[in-house]
């Protein structure tokens, strides 16, 4: 991602969309379907896939579906991640109504450039609960920016929460990570020993014991 | 193939019932051994089928392959030896998902691999079940279910493993199917670069390589930076831009998809029951060992209970021991009619002296037997926790309690107990302090010489300072050893509570039977060899021509008619012992002794306390049977002997008495903990350090306590 990406118009990223979807849906792109999805007429289609493969982004023969090479598909994912981002704060921040949201979204998507984006992405996740359907989110779905997040030392007993960070403090990350202690897990603090330390946690059907210190180490989101 | 023997590797977490399995698999034909330079305990055994040898090689308990303890660095090293024809992995079925963890890394190495499901029955009685065919989809190689202790199941195993060597089958690459394609194609990028720039055999090693290279893991770095310092460099920015990229580290987000992985792979092969039986199971148990009024008294009353059999029923038996080794002193004696001085070596010096340790035999056992049902039904982990609060202190943990309270019997069986912390400096600081647990052996010391100087009314407090003091001092030497020389590891403190299971019987008799040998053979060796030397230094050399005629005085009183038969027999003890004391005085030890009369004479001892207190190395109880001999009362005399505490009250004052209390308590521990500290540590420096820095210990509060109690009264 750090490469330094081609500018496309923003007719060229709307095919590179449109031919992400359609393979994820059917397995490939065929021109047709393409113009089908974008509502252009076959000609246009193919100009624009010849001017796609020149720049190295999709894989183009004739009476072959469309493939794209690994650039395109950085690239597109990189467009539809600001699609659904941008969608998600006009209907859930500025209450626009979806089909609105969509349309301005699909327009923004592609003038927003990527270090606005990152901003962007940083304000929103503060102000939202991104959190929402947290659980099967990826690695990199939730972080501990979320409003949530706190130590797992500040949970009660009987209290649970989603692993976001382990921070370096807790040291060999390797070591805890055997145990179930990594990114993502659901933990629960089961009990607190008779003397007040250490703390017993439930973790991916085991139970481990940590010192309070170490607690605070972890950074998890409660539910 | 036919001549030669296959060597298949046992891998899993702990708690996953491995040992179960080995047990089963290979029967009594287990060897229990150390991997050479550290105390990790090798277990090897054997078993065939079909006529074809299988050795088995049973590593220990590891959560993940990276090394962060000594077992892991050793599993890591033996697997990636290649130096095997199969990687059995087994796991806890009732835990899939984080059994399967290590199951990844196993397979990312692309070796031959056959899975265990064990505990299939635990799983099952909770109303789930796991099928294996989809493991073993999922992962590419061989899987079965498996109940660890059952004869019919263990059977199929065998059979089952065969198979699995004969297939071949090396695990899929799960990477592959990860859904983060980005993590994927930093990986796939890396393992391009490494099977372009490394020489060819790493080749097959290169998706591998690069995870655990971008993983950061250290030797793998170092191996590549030395042979490339290019790819070296690449991988450190691949893992930069990696931690750019998403924000977290590379060996966290790594460990996260790992995770994913595994818990993809228990989704699918897992049928989950409505309820969960065996948690609520675990869940009343812990009620009450960990309740916050009972949890604490339970585990003393729990260890006390530990200490009155190890020490009740083990102490019958260790008498039974003792007169058997007396037995065999006097059979030789009669039987072996001039013997000289091998007669003596036989007598006093071997069977005395290894004796003299294997007499510790039943004791042991007895605690082995203990701390492995303790172990195996999951309450030491407990134990360690409850514990830990107070232990931390001092810079050790919870689980060091056990060998502690251990070493008021025995230090060594105390020292062998240490085998369960984690952490080494741990390890090695709890090693160092416990001599100062002041063990059984010196109770007949503290017998002897308490009422010589003290009051009876003030006997019993006495008795229970010096207790107290060893250990205080024990505490505050273990804090100084972890914050001046055994340093860090206090973040690493991270234990896992396993369900609540019965012990197999089997499995513990195994168990405690090769310990037995084990600590045989050390008696045979090491102990044997020390037992010499110290009989040799307090036999040689002899003195050629006493100074008075002993035997004349003795005949000479012996005719004396004026004297009663009574008065006759104490004449004669009393010339008997001088004659001892002379021969003594001019041995190696006795001359020891008086050589270390100026360096002790600050601490108020005299010659004859430094004598033998040479004595006490053997084993501390020696002390008292030494002075016996430098006082020339003859070695019969017990705690009880009433002559030699009127000599030792008309010798000494109290404060001197307290002094050589002291001494006897902090000073160098006997031999046989001496070996107990470098076998468990396979360590000269350490033990050496432990000799050197007790009686340093001892010196100095000795000298401090007694030169102020000189000034002050």
């Amino acid at each position: 991602m750090a490469k330094e990406k081609q500018k496309l118009s923003e007719n060229l990223e709307d095919y590179l969309e449109a031919i992400q979807s359609l393979s994820s849906r059917d397995g490939g792109a065929r021109p047709s379907d393409i113009a089908r999805e974008l509502k252009v007429k076959r000609p246009s289609v193919t100009s624009a896939l010849n001017s796609l493969a020149a720049k190295g982004l999709v894989e183009y023969e004739k009476y072959k579906p469309v493939v794209l090479t690994k650039d395109g598909e950085a690239h597109a994912r990189g467009i539809s991640k600001k699609h659904s981002l941008l969608r998600e704060f006009f209907t859930d921040v500025l209450g626009v109504q979806a089909c609105e949201a969509d349309l301005v979204a699909c327009k923004m998507e592609h003038i927003m450039d990527d270090s606005i984006m990152k901003k962007f992405t940083k304000f929103f996740k503060g102000i939202t609960n991104p959190c929402a359907g947290c659980p099967s989110c990826g690695v990199d779905g939730c972080s501990e920016n979320c409003r949530h997040a706190k130590p797992l030392s500040a949970l009660k007993v009987g209290d649970a929460g989603l692993i976001l960070k382990i921070e370096k403090s807790l040291g060999d990350v390797a070591c805890f990570a055997g145990m179930g202690l990594v990114i993502g897990s659901r933990v629960e603090v089961a009990r607190i020993a008779p003397l007040g330390d250490p703390v017993v946690l439930k973790v991916r059907g085991s139970e481990i014991s940590l010192r309070k210190s170490q607690l605070a180490a972890i950074i998890v989101k409660p539910v | 193939m036919k001549n030669e023997s296959l060597k298949f590797l046992l891998v899993g977490n702990p708690n996953c019932g491995k040992s179960t399995i080995f047990n089963s698999l290979v029967g009594g034909n287990a060897r229990v051994g150390n991997y050479s330079g550290v105390t990790v305990e090798k277990k090897t055994g054997s078993f065939e089928i079909y006529g074809i040898k299988i050795r088995v090689e049973d590593l220990p308990g590891l959560y993940s392959l990276s090394p962060s303890s000594a077992e892991e660095a050793i599993v890591r090293d033996v697997v990636s030896s290649g130096d095997f024809d199969l990687i059995v992995n087994v796991i806890d079925s009732s835990n899939l998902e984080r059994n399967l963890f290590l199951t990844i890394q196993l397979a990312e190495m692309g070796l031959p691999m056959a899975v265990v499901l064990n505990m299939a029955d635990e799983l099952e009685k909770s109303g789930a079940s796991v099928d294996e065919n989809i493991v073993s989809r999922e992962l590419g190689v061989p899987a079965i279910k498996c109940v660890g202790y059952k004869t019919s199941s263990v059977n199929l195993l065998k059979q089952f493993l065969l198979d699995a060597f004969l297939q071949r089958r090396e695990p899929n690459f799960l990477w592959s199917k990860f859904r983060d394609k980005k993590l994927y194609a930093d990986v796939s990028e890396i393992s391009h670069l490494i099977r372009k720039s490394l020489p060819s055999e790493s080749a097959d090693w290169s998706r591998w390589l690069a995870i655990r290279a971008i993983e950061g893991d250290r030797p793998i770095l170092e191996k590549i930076s030395a042979t490339s310092a290019e790819l070296a460099a690449a991988i450190k920015s691949a893992s930069e831009k990696i931690e750019s990229d998403f924000g977290e580290s590379a060996a966290t987000l790594i460990s996260a998809a790992r995770f994913k992985l595994a818990s993809d792979i228990a989704a699918k092969s897992l049928t989950l029951p409505k309820k969960a039986e065996r948690q609520k199971e675990i869940y009343f148990l812990d009620k009450i060992f960990l309740n916050r009024f009972l949890g604490l008294p339970i585990f003393f009353a729990m260890m006390f209970l530990t200490f009155q059999f190890v020490f009740t029923l083990g102490d019958p038996l260790m008498g039974y021991m003792e007169e058997f080794f007396a037995r065999a002193q006097e059979w030789l004696d009669g039987a072996w009619a001039d013997g000289g001085f091998l007669k003596s070596l036989a007598i006093d010096g071997i069977i005395g002296g290894v004796g003299g340790v294997l007499v510790f035999l039943p004791n042991i056992l007895m605690l082995f037997l203990v701390l492995s049902i303790l172990e195996d039904s999951g309450y030491m982990a407990r134990a360690a926790f409850l514990c830990d609060r107070i232990m931390r202190r001092f810079g050790l943990s919870g689980a060091s309690l056990i060998p502690m309270l251990v070493g008021f019997g025995c230090s060594v069986p105390a020292i062998m107990a240490t085998r369960s912390l984690k952490s080494k400096s741990e390890r090695i600081a709890s090693i160092m302090v416990l001599p100062l647990f002041s063990c059984g052996s010196r109770m007949p010391i503290y017998i002897l010489l308490i009422p010589c100087f003290f009051a009876a009314e003030y006997r019993g407090l006495a008795m229970f300072a010096i207790y107290l003091t060893g250990i205080i001092l024990a505490f505050a030497a273990a804090k100084i050893l972890r914050v001046f020389f055994l340093k860090s590891e206090e973040s690493a403190f991270v234990l896992e509570l396993p369900a609540y299971r019965f012990p197999r019987p089997y499995n513990t008799l195994l168990q405690i039977c090769s310990r037995a040998w084990a600590f045989l053979k050390k008696a045979g060796t090491l102990i044997l060899g020390a037992s010499i030397l110290l009989w040799a230094a307090s036999t040689f050399p002899q003195k050629a021509e006493l100074s008075k005629d002993y035997e004349a005085m003795a005949s000479s009183v012996e005719k004396d008619e004026d004297l009663s038969d009574a008065a006759k027999k104490e004449r004669i003890f009393e010339i008997n012992g001088e004659r001892r004391a002379e021969i003594f005085e001019h041995t190696l030890s006795g001359r020891a002794g008086r050589a270390l009369e100026p360096i002790l004479s600050p601490l108020g001892f005299d010659a004859k306390i430094s004598s033998a207190l040479i004595g006490a190395i053997a084993a501390k109880e020696v002390f008292v049977s030494q002075l016996g001999i430098v006082y020339g009362m003859g070695d019969e005399e017990g705690e009880d002997s009433v002559p030699l505490r009127e000599k030792l009250s008309r010798d000494y004052t109290p404060i001197q008495g307290i002094s050589i209390l002291l001494f006897i308590l902090i000073s160098m521990p006997c031999i046989a903990t001496v070996f107990a500290t470098y076998t468990e540590t396979r360590s000269v420096k350490i033990a050496f350090a432990q000799v050197a820095g007790l009686t340093l210990l001892a010196y100095a509060v000795c000298f401090v306590f007694y030169n102020i109690a000189t000034l002050l009264c």
